[in-house]
């Protein structure tokens, strides 16, 4: 009896770990091992044919000195702010209009929002690239149809214009995705919070600061780190609507993008595995940053 | 899990909302919103079927007449229905393997007490927010080692390690599939792979559909990675060969605009049909938050 348990104890173990070994296998290989590999390649000078020739610090070293590089960290952070904000405000009033607003077809505004979510990032940055094209654009034969202007406007050829395309995409992509979490986060708070608290004569704007936004803090939370991860990592919208250059003059470089160039371009893995990981250092130090103020923010109000 | 249904309530500001003609500025306020975030799509599809010179020349929303004008062109510089192929092929394997070994994986944590099944669980839960696609310069420089550029296996087999499949699937058959059933068929002498496959993936259905869909679209959309991976033009899959055709010198915006309606519509098919199950799956996501 005690043999059979023993057998079956390990049968159990044997299938357990059979099951999972595929998934496990799998995600080692191609995710784990990758980005570890790609930690040990940001300390090499490696050209992708011959071994890569350890250099210490010499990749980081010389970012300090890479204008371009610089240049990347603010365009990337000035495309992710912009945006985020905007997307957390209309996002915010859009959720509590759906949930308190008494707005009919409720399911179908927030489809309508979620679809540009499911369209790629590349055709949403060509379609606005065709938009916005001096030429040919859309935006410009409307504006001059319409007798608003004479002479086409080039709009890629400024470079605030250009970061505010891109960010304005990136908004569209994600803002339904933000409406759905906070307006179901609100219709999980209890009417009973709001009636007890009325009692008291907390109402409007003061029960929105004092009730809906303490209780959303977890699903702000969360949306916060996911913007960040995302955010940082913006590749597709601005390669491809400036062409793959970050044109005007590196003023679009993102991170990401300034990855795939000195990688794929320029030929220097090792520096552009660098490049990468400064980007998971700045992703690491702001989720960081944001969990910190999330622990904060919970210790003060529940 | 479905949207709970919503709860009116009154609090001052939106009391005053409510009515007359703050509720007329909450809908044109939704209007307006929804004009920004769909309109670009209306004109898009609008101009596949206008010919390169009317969509330089004038504005409209009328569809026009040059569809397959706009199809030859199109055709003149890629190959749309290889690309297609292209990218079916990678999406609907990279679908199918997430699908089948996230839920065989999900079976196991939530079902099989085996000795260290809570320590791969924490794995897969600390795992879901790193950034992995950080490594691409390590994974681009191990694919190359391994001799798989050009290859479709390096787009293909991540999908076998994808956590968020795992931990999705693992919390729907742990709360919706009774143990009793595997229990039984355990008694009737069912191996662990016939229950399986007998039991669990015909339940465990609605959330492998799910998760499916997120997976093809992922896929689908997928630009970077075949972008860094594939040489041949003729590998290309529909999101890199799109980007080819609007940077080609003759600007053949027509043709673009067709291009880019075509590689949506698969996706507008399906959110049509399945926009519930999607937008309720992404509500889920809140709660988990």
């Amino acid at each position: 009896m005690v043999r059979s348990q023993g057998r079956r104890r390990a049968i159990t173990n044997l299938f357990g770990w059979l099951f999972v070994l595929p998934f496990l296998g799998a995600f080692l290989v191609f995710a784990v091992y990758p980005l570890l590999f790609s930690v040990s390649l940001s300390f090499t000078e490696f050209g992708g044919i011959r071994d890569p020739i350890f250099i210490a610090f010499d990749n980081f070293r010389a970012l300090m000195n890479d204008n371009v590089f610089k240049l990347s960290i603010f365009n990337t952070f000035w495309i992710w702010i912009t945006c985020f904000v905007f997307q957390v405000v209309v996002a915010m009033v859009l959720a509590g209009l759906l949930t308190y607003g008494r707005v009919k077809g409720r399911q179908v505004w927030m489809s309508l929002f979620y679809f540009p979510n499911l369209v790629s990032s590349a055709v949403m940055a060509l379609l606005f690239a065709n938009l916005f094209n001096t030429d040919v654009g859309v935006i410009n034969v409307f504006l001059r149809g319409a007798d608003i202007i004479n002479e086409p406007i080039a709009f890629m050829g400024n470079r605030w214009i250009t970061r505010a395309i891109v960010s304005f995409i990136i908004f569209i992509q994600y803002f339904g995705v933000f409406v759905i979490y906070m307006s179901t986060t609100m219709n999980s708070i209890p009417t009973e919070i709001y009636e007890s608290a009325l009692v008291d004569g907390c109402k409007g704007w003061k029960a929105f600061t004092h009730i809906t936004l303490p209780l959303m803090r977890p699903i702000l939370f969360f949306i916060f780190v996911t913007s960040i991860v995302g955010g940082m990592q913006i590749f597709e919208q601005p390669y491809l609507l400036t062409d793959t250059t970050g044109a005007p003059a590196n003023t679009t470089t993102t991170l990401m993008m300034y990855v795939y160039r000195t990688a794929f371009q320029y030929h220097r893995l090792g520096y552009s595995a660098a490049v990468a990981m400064i980007t998971l250092l700045i992703i690491l130090l702001l989720a960081g940053l944001v969990s910190i103020l999330n622990a904060y923010l919970k210790r003060k109000y529940i | 899990m479905s949207l709970p249904a919503v709860r009116y309530r009154s609090d001052g500001l939106m009391t005053q909302l409510s009515h007359g003609a703050g509720r007329a500025l909450i809908y044109i306020f939704l209007t307006f919103i929804v004009a920004i975030s769909i309109g670009p799509f209306l004109v898009l599809f609008v101009n596949a079927t206008r010919s390169d010179a009317q969509i330089a020349s004038s504005f409209t929303l009328i569809p026009g007449t040059h569809l397959i004008e706009n199809y030859r062109s199109m055709q003149e510089y890629i190959n749309f229905p290889l690309a297609v192929r292209n990218s079916a092929i990678i999406a609907f394997s990279g679908t199918i393997l997430a699908v089948y070994f996230g839920s065989l994986s999900g079976y196991a944590l939530a079902k099989i007490q085996f000795v260290g099944r809570s320590v791969v669980f924490t794995v897969v839960l600390l795992t879901l927010m790193i950034p992995w696609q950080l490594g691409i310069i390590g994974y681009y420089s191990m694919i190359s080692r391994m001799g798989l550029i050009d290859t479709y296996w390096p787009l293909i087999l991540p999908s076998i390690g994808n956590p968020a499949v795992v931990f999705f699937l693992k919390q729907f058959i742990e709360g919706s599939i009774p143990t009793d059933l595997m229990e039984a068929a355990r008694m009737e002498g069912a191996g662990e792979l016939r229950i399986f496959h007998t039991i669990i993936i015909p339940l465990s259905a609605p959330a492998m559909a799910t998760m499916g869909i997120l997976t093809f679209v992922f896929l689908w959309n997928n630009y970077i990675t075949p972008l860094m991976l594939l040489v041949s033009t003729d590998k290309f899959p529909v999101q890199v060969v799109l980007a080819l055709l609007s940077t080609d010198q003759e600007r053949r915006v027509g043709a673009t605009y067709l291009g880019l309606s075509l590689s949506i519509i698969l996706i507008l098919i399906v959110y049509v049909t399945q926009s519930r199950r999607i937008t309720e799956n992404v509500a889920a996501g809140a709660v988990k938050g």
